[in-house]
C-alpha cells in the first residue's frame, strides 16, 4: 500500500503539517522500519559556550516557582495568539518561542530534549567546567585529552579519513584534543597551501618535499596532509549548496554548520564534527521572550534546523547534540540577569533521536528543591547522555574508556537513542 | 719447552689489543666511535644552537667557533654574565612586565568594571568580547537589539581607556606573546629563554582562567625567570607561593572544614543585610562566591555600583565568608603528579589529602591591595598531617614548606625533572643511562638545575648522531627559528603569534595544567603541518605583519646571484647544507620552473613592501594575504583593530620591510616548511 501523506499521520499521530517535504526517512522511521543500516553514524557536537540558561530555553511553565523567580525575566507560559508566549511542547515544558524551529522537528519525534542535565562538579568557573564537560572527567583536571578523541581511538577499524573528526574553530577545541587525529579549521577554503600568487606550483613543490621516507612520521604525516587537500579539492564540498531551502545564519556559527554539511555531503568520511557558539553569559538584561538570550536562540535554533533541513534523509545517521558546561541560577539578580548555576538543558536531533519528549527527572523549582538553594539541581550526569550517544548511535563499546573512573552504565540510560 | 704458552700469548694478545684501543680511543674501533661522536665541528655547535636556544642566526656557528663550545655552554649556563640591553630595549613599549599585580588590576581594567565607574548599564555580548579569552572572544555574538546605545557605551568606554591612558585586559595576553617571541629572537641569553618556555610549561597555567589574565605576567617574570637556571626546590617554591599558580589550581580558596570565620564588621547594617537578601540567595555562610573564584567578574559588583572588591565586602568574592569551606585538592595532586613526583610516583590519595590540607591558608592578597601572597591562618587545617611516611606538624605555613621540601628533595622528582629535561635536549626516547646520570647530579647537588644542563650538554648522548635533528621543533620554535635563521626582525605582533596558534601551539593559553606535551605526535598532524608550511611561505615574503625579512641580510648577493645559486645559498643559510636528495631535486625544480627574468621583480611585491613602514603592528599594508585580519567579525582582525586603537605600539620600530623577490621568496618559503627545516 503506498505511504500516503495521511495514512502516516492517521497511523502514526505524528504531526509533520509544518515541513514541507517530509524526508523520506522520517516515514521509515514512523513505519517501526530500522534506519541504522551501513550508514557510518556521525556525531555533530555543539556547545553553548558560556553557561545557556536551561530553564529559558526549556520552559517549566508547569512549576508554579518558576514564575515567581523570576518576575521580569520568566518568558510567559504558551498562550494562544500570543506571539510572545512560549511553544507547548508536554503540558509542563514548552520552548522559548525563538526556539521555534525545533518545534516541528520536536513534533515530528526527531528532537529530544534532556532537562536537569549538567556535570556533578560544583564549580561555577566557565573555565573549569568547560574544562570538565570537554574532558569528560568532571573534577579531574590533569585529564589532557577530551571524550570526542578518546571515543575516536575506542572505535578504530579499516583505513580512516583524514576528515574522520573535524572541528570549526580555529584552535582544536578540548573534545577532540588527544592521540587520534582531528583537524581544525575555520574555512574549508582556507584548508591547505596558502601562497598567493603561483599557488598550485608551490604547492606540488611542497607534496614533493614530502613525498618519500614513509616510515617517518613527518613525512607520513605530510603526504597524508596532502592526500587530505587534495581529497577535499576533489570531494569540492564548497559546490554543496544549502539544499531544501535551508538558510543558515550568517555568522560564524551558521557557517561553520554549513561547512559541516558540505563535508557531509562530500562522503569524506567525517563522523565526529564540533562548534561552538558563545554569547550565553547573561548576567545582565537577560530579557525574556525577547533581548539579549532571545536573540542568541535564534541564532542557535535557525542554524540547527537549517543543518537539519539541509542535510535531510543524510540525518537518518546523524545526531546533532548541544551541550552548555552549566545553567543559570534561577532567581533574576539585580540586573536583569541570572548567575551561574548547576544543571540546565540539552537537545538531541536525528534520525536515530528518540524525540518528542522531555527526558530527565525534573526536580522541581521551590526553594528546597533547589541546589545549593538557588540552582537547578542535576538529576542526569551528562557522561550518561553524551554514553549513550557514544554506544547506541556511534556503536562504542568501551565506554569506561572515553569517561575515565566513570562507569556509565546502560540502565541509567534516558532512552533517548534508538537501541 | 716454548717461551710462552700459547694461552699467554693469546692473553697477551688481547690485552695488548685492550691497551691499544684504550691507549688510542681515535680511529681505534671506528664503528662504535662513528655512531657516537661523528658529528662535525659545525654540526656540534649547529645541534647546540638548536637545542640549548632557538637556533642560529647569520653569523652565529662562527661566532661559537670564535670561542668554542665549552665556552659558550658556560657562558649560556650564566645569563646574568651575558649583556642583553638591546634586547631589554626592544621591550621598553610593554608596560604591563614591570608592573606588580595591582598595578596590573589598575592599568588594565576590564570593560565591565569602567562600565560600572561610569554608570553603564553593559549588555553582556560587549563585555564578553573584551572579557573573554581569546579562546572564547569569537564565541561572543554581536548582541543585535539596541545597537545604537551598545556602540555609544563602547565609545565612552573606549574614550575612559584613552584619556586615562589605560589598556584593556586583552592587551596582557598581547604584550606576553610580543615579549616572548621578542625574546627568543634577539636574546643573547639563548638558553634562559629555552629554560623559561620550558618551566613555564612544566608549571603550567591558562592565562584566560579568570583574575589569571592579570596574574600570568607576574608569574613569568617573577616566578619563573629569576629561577630558570637555579635550585628546583626554589623554583618549585616560587610557583606554590605565586597568586597565578594559587588561583589557576584553586589553592587560594582551600581551608580548613573547621575553620573559623573571622569575625567582619558591618556585616549587620541594613544595607548589607539588604544586598544579602538580594536573589542570589540568602545564608551568607553558605553562599558560595559567584564564580567560584573568578575575581574579575563583578557580578557581584553588577548589582553593587561602586563597591570596591575589598574582603569587608560581603558581595565580593575575595571575601573569605564567601568562599566555600572546604579544602581543594587539585593543587595538591597536581604539585605531585605534574610538578615533582610524576603520576607514578609513589603518591597516594592519602597523600593528596595531606598536602592539600598543609597548603590550606596559602593564599591570596585583594588585588586593590597588592594581589600577593598571603598566608591566613584562619584558614589553615593544624594538627599534624603525613606526607609520603613522614610527618609534618611544623605548624602555619611551615607545613606547606616542609612539603615542598620533601616533594623537591625525593628521588622519584629526580628521575621525572630529569627525564622531561633530557627528552627537551636530547631525544623523544630519552636515553635511560643519560636521565641515571642527571638524576644522580639532582641528588648529589639538591637539585641544581644549571649543573643537570651542564651535564646533558657535555654528555656523549647530546652529541650522538641520533640526537642530531631528531626533535620535532614545536610551533613556537619553528616560528622563532625561522626568523632568526633569516636574521629577520620582529615586534612580535599579532600575527606571528596566531601563525604559532594555528600551528597548534596557542602561547599562554593551554588549558590544562598538564602543559604542552613535549614529543613530535603532537605537533605533527595533518592540520598543523600544512599551517607549518604557510607560515614558511608567508614569513618568506613578508607576509606576517610585525616581522620582517631581509633576504640581503640572510643570504647576502643574493639579489645578483645566479638561479641555481638561489637554491644553494638558501639551503646554505637555513640547513647548513644539509638535505635530503629528494629537498635538493624538488627546489632545483622549484626555481628552475618558477624564476622569470633574472633581475626584473614583480612590482605587486615592490608595492607591498613600501608599504610595511617601520611600526610594523601599526602598518596598513597592501600584503595580499592576511587572511585573518581582513575579514569582520573575526578575532584576529578584531584584535589587530583592538590594538591599533588601544595604542599598542612597541616603541622600538624595526626597519621597514624590503622589496623582495616572489620566486626567491618561495624558495626560502620551500625550505623553512622543508621536513629538515621543521627538525632541531
Amino acid at each position: 500500500m503506498a505511504v500516503t501523506r495521511r495514512f502516516f499521520l492517521k497511523s502514526s499521530g505524528l504531526a509533520l503539517a509544518s515541513f514541507a517535504a517530509a524526508p523520506s526517512f522520517l516515514q521509515r522511521v514512523a513505519m517501526g522500519q530500522s534506519v541504522a543500516g551501513k550508514d557510518r553514524p556521525i556525531i555533530i557536537a555543539i556547545f553553548q559556550r558560556g553557561a545557556a540558561d536551561g530553564v529559558s530555553m526549556v520552559v517549566p511553565f508547569g512549576d508554579r516557582s518558576y514564575a515567581a523567580a523570576r518576575p521580569q525575566i520568566a518568558v510567559p507560559e504558551p498562550r494562544g495568539g500570543n506571539a510572545d508566549a512560549s511553544l507547548d511542547l508536554d503540558g509542563f515544558f514548552a520552548l522559548h518561542p525563538q526556539l521555534a524551529p525545533f518545534k516541528p522537528i520536536y513534533a515530528a519525534g526527531h528532537l529530544a530534549i534532556v532537562h536537569a542535565v549538567g556535570s556533578p562538579d560544583n564549580t561555577r568557573s566557565h573555565f573549569d567546567a568547560q574544562d570538565y564537560m570537554e574532558s569528560g572527567t568532571p573534577g579531574t583536571k590533569s585529564t589532557s585529552d577530551g571524550w570526542l578523541n578518546r571515543y575516536l581511538l575506542a572505535k578504530k577499524g579499516g583505513k580512516q579519513s583524514p576528515f574522520r573528526a573535524v572541528a570549526f574553530s580555529a584552535t582544536m577545541p578540548r573534545s577532540l584534543m588527544g592521540n587520534a587525529p582531528a583537524i581544525a579549521m575555520t574555512n574549508i577554503a582556507d584548508f591547505g597551501v596558502r601562497s598567493g600568487q603561483g599557488g598550485s606550483q608551490v604547492a606540488q613543490s611542497f607534496e614533493a618535499l614530502y613525498a618519500e621516507g614513509a616510515t617517518d612520521m613527518l613525512y607520513g604525516t605530510g603526504k597524508e596532509a596532502f592526500e587530505a587537500v587534495k581529497m577535499l579539492k576533489r570531494a569540492n564540498p564548497q559546490q554543496y549548496r544549502a539544499a531544501n531551502g535551508a538558510s543558515y545564519p550568517r555568522t560564524p556559527y551558521g557557517q561553520a554548520l554549513l561547512q559541516i554539511a558540505q563535508l557531509i555531503k562530500s562522503d569524506l568520511g567525517l563522523e565526529v564534527a564540533f562548534t561552538d557558539i558563545g554569547g550565553w553569559d547573561t548576567h545582565a538584561n537577560q530579557g525574556a521572550s525577547r533581548g539579549q538570550l532571545a536573540n542568541r536562540l535564534r541564532e542557535f535554533s535557525s542554524g540547527i534546523a537549517a543543518l537539519y533541513q539541509d542535510l535531510g534523509d543524510r540525518m537518518r545517521n546523524v545526531v546533532i547534540l548541544t551541550m552548555t558546561e552549566f545553567g543559570r541560577t534561577i532567581r533574576q539578580n539585580g540586573s536583569g540577569g541570572t548567575d551561574h548555576g548547576h544543571a540546565s538543558c540539552l537537545f538531541a536531533l536525528g534520525g536515530p533521536v528518540k524525540g518528542g519528549k522531555v527526558y530527565g527527572k525534573w526536580p522541581g523549582l521551590a526553594s528546597d528543591q533547589l541546589y545549593d538553594g538557588r540552582d537547578l539541581a542535576l538529576t542526569t550526569d551528562f557522561r550518561d547522555v553524551f554514553a549513550e550517544v557514544a554506544a547506541r548511535h556511534m556503536g562504542a563499546t568501551n565506554l569506561s574508556a572515553i569517561f575515565p573512573g566513570y562507569k556509565p552504565d546502560p540502565a541509567n540510560f534516558k532512552g533517548l537513542i534508538r537501541g | 719447552m716454548k717461551l710462552f704458552s700459547t694461552r699467554a700469548a693469546f692473553a697477551l694478545l688481547i690485552s695488548v689489543s685492550v691497551a691499544a684501543s684504550v691507549a688510542v680511543p681515535a680511529g681505534a674501533d671506528t664503528k662504535t666511535k662513528s655512531k657516537k661522536s661523528a658529528l662535525t665541528e659545525d654540526q656540534k655547535i649547529i645541534h647546540l644552537l638548536n637545542r640549548a636556544g632557538f637556533g642560529p642566526r647569520p653569523g652565529d656557528v662562527e661566532r661559537v667557533k670564535a670561542i668554542g663550545i665549552d665556552k659558550y655552554i658556560d657562558q649560556q649556563l650564566h645569563p646574568e654574565r651575558i649583556g642583553d640591553a638591546a634586547t631589554e630595549a626592544r621591550l621598553r613599549g610593554f608596560a604591563s612586565l614591570k608592573m606588580d599585580i595591582a598595578q596590573i588590576y589598575d592599568k588594565y581594567p576590564a570593560p565591565n568594571q569602567i562600565a560600572r565607574e561610569l554608570g553603564l548599564r553593559m549588555p553582556n555580548a560587549a563585555n564578553q568580547q573584551a572579557n573573554t579569552p581569546p579562546d572564547e572572544a569569537s564565541m561572543a555574538a554581536p548582541a543585535q537589539p539596541d545597537q545604537a546605545a551598545q556602540r555609544e557605551n563602547r565609545q565612552k568606554i573606549f574614550a575612559y581607556y584613552a584619556e586615562r591612558g589605560l589598556r584593556p585586559p586583552q592587551m596582557l595576553l598581547q604584550e606576553l606573546q610580543a615579549q616572548k617571541v621578542i625574546r627568543a629572537v634577539y636574546s643573547e641569553r639563548q638558553l634562559q629563554e629555552v629554560m623559561t618556555d620550558f618551566w613555564f610549561n612544566h608549571f603550567n597555567i591558562f592565562w584566560g582562567k579568570g583574575a589569571d589574565r592579570w596574574m600570568t605576567t607576574d608569574y613569568e617574570m617573577n616566578a619563573i625567570r629569576p629561577n630558570t637556571l637555579g635550585k628546583f626546590e626554589d623554583l618549585l617554591l616560587a610557583t606554590a607561593k605565586s597568586p597565578a599558580m594559587l588561583f589557576y589550581l584553586d589553592n587560594f580558596q582551600s581551608m580548613s572544614p573547621n575553620a573559623e570565620l573571622p569575625r567582619r564588621r558591618g556585616m549587620n547594617r541594613p544595607a548589607a543585610r539588604r544586598r544579602n537578601q538580594g536573589l542570589i540567595g540568602g545564608n551568607l555562610r553558605n553562599r558560595q562566591p559567584e564564580s567560584n573564584g573568578e575575581m574579575d567578574r563583578d557580578d557581584e559588583q553588577m548589582k553593587n555600583q561602586r563597591q570596591p572588591q575589598s574582603a569587608n565586602n560581603p558581595q565580593s568574592p575575595n571575601n573569605p565568608l564567601n568562599r566555600k569551606r572546604g579544602i581543594n585538592e587539585n593543587y595538591a595532586r597536581e604539585i605531585m603528579e605534574l610538578h615533582t613526583l610524576g603520576v607514578d610516583g609513589g603518591y597516594t590519595q592519602k597523600d593528596v589529602q595531606e598536602v592539600a590540607r598543609a597548603f590550606t591558608g596559602w593564599s591570596i592578597q585583594q588585588p586593590r591591595q597588592n594581589g600577593k601572597f598571603v598566608f591566613r591562618e584562619f584558614m589553615h587545617d593544624k594538627g599534624e598531617k603525613t606526607v609520603l611516611g613522614q610527618k609534618i606538624d611544623a605548624g602555619g605555613m611551615k607545613d606547606g614548606e616542609m612539603v615542598i621540601a620533601i616533594l623537591a628533595r625525593h628521588p622519584n622528582t629526580a628521575k621525572f625533572i630529569s627525564t622531561k629535561l633530557v627528552r627537551r635536549f636530547v631525544s623523544d626516547n630519552p636515553p635511560q643511562a643519560l636521565v641515571a646520570r642527571v638524576a644522580g647530579v639532582y641528588m648529589k647537588t639538591g637539585g641544581d638545575i644549571r649543573e643537570m644542563l651542564r651535564t646533558i650538554f657535555t654528555s656523549e648522548e647530546f652529541y650522538s648522531k641520533e640526537a642530531y635533528r631528531a626533535k620535532i621543533k614545536s610551533p613556537f620554535e619553528l616560528a622563532v627559528s625561522a626568523v632568526r635563521a633569516m636574521g629577520g626582525e620582529t615586534v612580535g605582533g599579532l600575527q606571528i603569534s596566531q601563525f604559532i596558534a594555528k600551528m597548534g601551539q596557542p602561547l599562554y593559553l593551554y588549558q590544562p595544567p598538564t602543559g604542552y606535551p613535549d614529543r613530535a605526535e603532537q605537533w605533527v598532524n595533518t592540520g598543523s603541518l600544512l599551517e607549518r608550511l604557510n607560515f614558511g611561505l608567508a614569513l618568506s615574503a613578508n607576509r606576517v605583519r610585525g616581522t620582517t625579512v631581509d633576504m640581503k641580510r640572510a643570504a647576502p648577493g643574493i639579489e645578483s646571484a645566479a638561479t641555481d645559486r638561489v637554491m644553494e645559498r638558501a639551503i646554505a643559510v637555513l640547513l647548513n647544507g644539509e638535505v635530503s636528495k629528494q629537498t635538493r631535486a624538488v627546489l632545483d625544480r622549484q626555481i628552475k620552473e618558477g624564476v622569470p627574468v633574472k633581475g626584473e621583480l614583480d612590482k605587486a611585491a615592490i608595492n607591498r613592501g613600501e608599504a610595511m613602514d617601520g611600526a610594523g603592528m601599526i602598518a596598513e599594508g597592501g600584503s595580499p594575504a592576511r587572511p585573518s585580519a581582513a575579514r569582520p567579525g573575526d578575532r584576529a582582525g578584531r584584535g589587530q583593530r583592538r590594538a591599533e586603537r588601544y595604542g599598542f605600539a612597541n616603541q622600538v620600530r624595526i626597519p621597514p620591510a624590503p622589496p623582495v623577490d616572489p620566486e626567491v621568496a618561495k624558495v626560502f618559503g620551500l625550505v623553512l616548511g622543508s621536513p629538515e627545516f621543521q627538525r632541531r
